[in-house]
């Protein structure tokens, strides 16, 4: 800061209005603070606290009070107010709060004046500023109480920024009876736009107008951020500078932040003068510690503010910035619910079978989300668009452009890429700004291969101005035209030149949350996809396997039958008789074929066992078993094999028929695989609480609260390192003859019918003792 | 091998017809050795412990019980038979099934025909190579 204050002409002394000025090129610089002057009409007095002693006192005082400064100038103010003035005053700054708050104290004669002047003092860093103002005969005015009481409610009826805007302009302009009153937004960009006015009819509408951010100078706005008012009553009634220019105790020039009369930059005026407006009053509008924009009331000639519509305005802003919270806020939900309900809404669309193009097909489409003109969704190796979007290969080349950018934001808190000057920093872009100088992006994917893309056109293809163009003024200040709202609406107009209104944290936000939302759809229809392929696979694994074993196992009769045939075949060619070998040989192949059938038949039915439906039932499990036992005929009985329940069986949820089977394939091997000359086989079941059966095994596989149903023999046994390999397809542990023979497929299917219920099949077993096969028939309550 | 004590070969053949098959091969090329089959791991492990010394092993692989593999392993460990030839003659040519025939030392591979003559073709080059070309 001092670097720049030694390069302005002001760098040796306090900034004075009168004596420095400024350009435009420095005006950001300008000390609008402490500007040395005040406005003519009225007379400040700068005084100490401690004593009331007078330091500083604006050089009009003469003229308007018929008082010399120099016979003021350290001088306590009873020279200024008298006795009775002096003690009033001391009385009211300490009795009420003027710590930076300027406030009505008293009217009275002063000096030679013809008028009393209304004196309003306030406390700024110690120092007391007294300001002087000339008071007219119907300064009481209306009712600015009640005017403003209506004033409020009427704000508190309103929920759009835009009419909230309306109101508060119309409500300022009636308080005051100005000519235009207009309420400024600033945009993220400290750019202005009008977006609510009210004026004499007379008066060209300047809504709409838009200027660059420059044309209210940095300075200026951090003064608003902390007054509520800015009264002009007169752009050319001239400056009156402080004497001495400098505080005598601070040795700097005087803070003005609080005064009314605090003299205003000859920027400004010029500017007001060149707008043909001879009196301004400006209010701002802030919440937030923001300054969120400005009401600013222009009247065609010079009027007084007396301090009631001052107090009257600037309750009024305090309301309107109070209130603007709570509008905007609800504007802002507003938007985002409907955001949000489009996307949700279009998502929906999407969901059934994951294609994003329904984004931009199905309505709502993406731009009933978040403002654009065009959206454009790239997915499965193919754009769709909706609105107005850049060209095929525009789009292409724009996506490539903008990947790494994207998935370089993957896994950051933003997943996104937003600029509102598209074609500056990708100048590729330039030939599409008129649809795309605005440019919302999300990645869908780490690689930001699939994208949404949201587009917005430049703003000065979506503003235009409707003011007169020829409402130029005739005579322009030495600044020349620069200074005008014509000159300001060009210059904005050139600076947003392929930009776009900017991306609000509220659009981001819902396009980050679409994203969220589409990405859990398009992963988890991954994943899901995923787990087909991987179930897929691994079902094609075990079904390759399976076809081998099976096929190699179903050759094995062929070649049988193949021998045979051809050594019947060379016999008979040799000229040997049909005999009795022959027909050996014919038996055999007919052997082989009713194997290779039954094989085929195991297969079959194996097969469908997989695919069958079950239809479970509460079944009497006593029932089943004995169809079961019936089923296997005189089997038993020719086996001279007891079969055993020690108690009778529960109830059960299964498929009858398939249990039926179960038993049926367990209990026939039991009474096979047995060369004992008692056999014996026993059905039973252990109960779920029951931990402790001695039955039960230490390799138990993990089944809680199930009833485990057993079929446990006496039979020959299953070595150890057998177990696994009985349920295999065709697997047999013994010849093909040996106990009675069989296909080798009666576990396999047997374990398949109980993993179909969601059971398990187990067994233990003591080489030559026998044994036992377990099984349950619903999946366990507590899976692993 | 045990002085004076006739060789054999050993064929762990658990089908009747597929024997019938080696012996037919073995009879046209009037193999000089005689046949000993056994129908599972379990029996030619006994027949390696019998003592009776074999000039060749003809395996099959889809035996009941354990695999030929097993036995394979378990002849190579013998310090008897370890160095005896054995060739798979077997149904399933499946990858996993020759990779665990190959570490367990199987001399040849050979998969098994439906057609009777090709069978008879293979063992009979199995006999001729085995028995003539590699001993003489």
């Amino acid at each position: 800061m001092e670097t720049v204050l030694n390069d302005v002409p002001w760098s040796a002394e306090p900034y004075s209005i009168k004596r420095h000025g400024v350009q435009i090129t420095n005006c950001d610089s300008e000390p609008v603070q402490t500007p040395g002057c005040i406005q003519a009409h009225g007379v400040l007095v700068a005084f100490r606290l401690a004593d009331l002693a007078i330091q500083q006192v604006s050089e009009n005082v003469g003229r308007l009070l018929g008082i010399e400064a120099d016979d003021l100038l350290g001088k306590p103010l009873t020279a200024l107010v008298g006795d009775a003035g002096a003690r009033r005053l001391q009385t009211f700054l300490t009795s009420e709060p003027t710590d930076r708050n300027p406030l009505y104290c008293q009217t009275q004669a002063l000096g030679t004046a013809n008028a009393p002047f209304h004196l309003i003092v306030h406390l700024n860093e110690g120092v007391g500023l007294l300001e002087l103002e000339p008071s007219a005969p119907d300064d009481a005015g209306p009712d600015f109480y009640g005017l403003v009481k209506k004033s409020i409610v009427r704000l508190q009826g309103v929920t759009s920024v835009q009419e909230f805007c309306q109101v508060a302009c119309d409500e300022v302009r009636q308080l005051t009876g100005l000519d235009r009153v207009m309420a400024y937004y600033f945009h993220e960009d400290g750019s202005g736009e009008v977006i609510a006015e009210a004026r004499r009819e007379d008066l060209h509408p300047w809504l709409g107008l838009h200027y660059p951010a420059h044309d209210i100078p940095q300075p200026a706005r951090e003064i608003f951020r902390r007054i509520w008012i800015r009264p002009l009553p007169d752009a050319s009634g001239g400056v009156a500078e402080m004497v001495p220019l400098a505080n005598p105790d601070t040795g700097r020039g005087l803070d003005m932040t609080y005064c009314g009369l605090r003299g205003a930059s000859v920027m400004y005026t010029e500017y007001l003068r060149n707008m043909g407006v001879g009196a301004s009053l400006t209010l701002s509008m802030r919440y937030s510690g923001r300054l969120w924009g400005l009401i600013a009331g222009h009247h065609v000639t010079a009027t007084p503010f007396p301090w009631q519509v001052r107090a009257a305005c600037e309750l009024l802003a305090q309301t309107v910035s109070l209130q603007l919270a709570y509008v905007e806020e609800r504007q802002h939900e507003r938007y985002r619910a409907r955001m949000q309900a489009a996307h949700l809404t279009a998502l929906a669309s999407v969901a059934p079978n994951g294609d994003l193009s329904k984004l931009t097909q199905a309505s709502p489409t993406l731009l009933d989300g978040i403002q654009s003109c065009g959206a454009a969704v790239y997915q499965h190796d193919k754009w769709s668009t909706v609105g107005d979007v850049p060209g095929p290969s525009e789009l292409a080349e724009l996506a490539a452009w903008l990947r790494p950018l994207l998935s370089a934001t993957v896994g950051e808190s933003q997943p996104l890429y937003a600029t509102d000057r598209l074609s500056a920093v990708h100048p590729a872009a330039a030939g599409y700004a008129d649809v795309a100088s605005g440019l919302l992006a999300i990645p869908l994917s780490r690689t930001a291969r699939h994208l949404i893309l949201w587009f917005r056109p430049a703003v000065a293809q979506t503003v235009s101005w409707a003011g007169n163009p020829s409402d130029a003024p005739t005579v322009l200040g030495p600044h020349g035209p620069r200074l005008t709202p014509r000159a300001s609406f060009a210059l904005w107009q050139e600076s947003v030149t392929a930009r776009s209104l900017p991306w609000t944290t509220a659009e981001r936000e819902a396009a980050l949350y679409l994203r969220t939302l589409v990405m859990d759809l398009v992963v988890s229809r991954a994943e899901e996809l995923g787990a087909l392929n991987s179930e897929l696979a691994s079902s094609n694994e075990e079904l390759d396997a399976f076809a081998y074993v099976a096929s190699h196992d179903l050759k094995e009769p062929l070649r049988g039958i193949h021998r045979h045939a051809a050594l019947l075949k060379k016999e008979i060619q040799a000229g040997r008789a049909l005999d009795a070998q022959a027909l050996e040989r014919l038996e055999a192949v007919t052997r082989l074929a009713v194997r290779m059938d039954g094989l085929l038949d195991a297969l079959l039915h194996f097969s469908r066992v997989g695919r069958l439906e079950l239809q479970p039932q509460m079944e009497d499990l006593n029932e089943v078993l004995a169809e079961s036992i019936e089923m296997l005929g005189p089997q038993p009985a020719e086996a001279h094999c007891s079969i055993r329940v020690p108690r009778p069986l529960p109830n059960v949820l299964g498929d009858r028929v398939r249990i039926r089977e179960i038993f049926t394939n367990l209990i026939g091997n039991a009474i096979k695989y047995n060369d004992k000359a008692e056999r014996w086989v026993e059905i039973g079941y252990i109960d779920p609480q029951d931990t402790t059966s001695l039955l039960l095994a230490s390799d138990t596989p993990a089944v809680r609260n199930q009833t485990i149903y057993y079929v446990r023999d006496n039979g020959i046994g299953i070595a150890v390192k057998h177990r696994a390999q009985v349920f295999g397809i065709f697997k047999r542990l013994h010849p093909r003859d040996a106990f009675g023979g069989g296909t080798g497929a009666g576990l396999t299917i047997a374990r398949r019918l109980v993993e179909r219920h969601g059971g398990l099949l187990w067994l233990t077993s003591a080489l030559g003792e026998g044994s036992t096969f377990f099984f349950t028939l619903a999946a366990s309550e507590e899976a692993g | 091998m045990t002085p004076g004590a006739t060789a054999s070969v050993l064929v762990v053949e658990d089908s009747d017809e597929d024997f019938d098959t080696v012996a037919d091969a073995a009879a046209r090329l009037q193999v000089p050795y005689a046949l000993v089959r056994v129908l599972s791991v379990d029996d030619g492990l006994a027949a390696l412990l019998s003592g009776q010394p074999f000039r060749l092993v003809i395996l099959d692989n889809s035996l009941p019980g354990d695999r030929g593999d097993v036995f394979l392993s378990a002849l190579r460990r013998h310090p008897l038979h370890c160095r005896v030839p054995v060739v798979a003659f077997t149904a399933s040519g499946r990858q996993p099934e020759r990779d665990a025939l190959h570490a367990a030392g199987v001399n040849a591979f050979h998969v098994k025909s439906v057609n009777y003559e090709d069978n008879l073709w293979t063992l009979e080059m199995i006999f001729n190579y085995w028995l003539r070309a590699v001993a003489e």
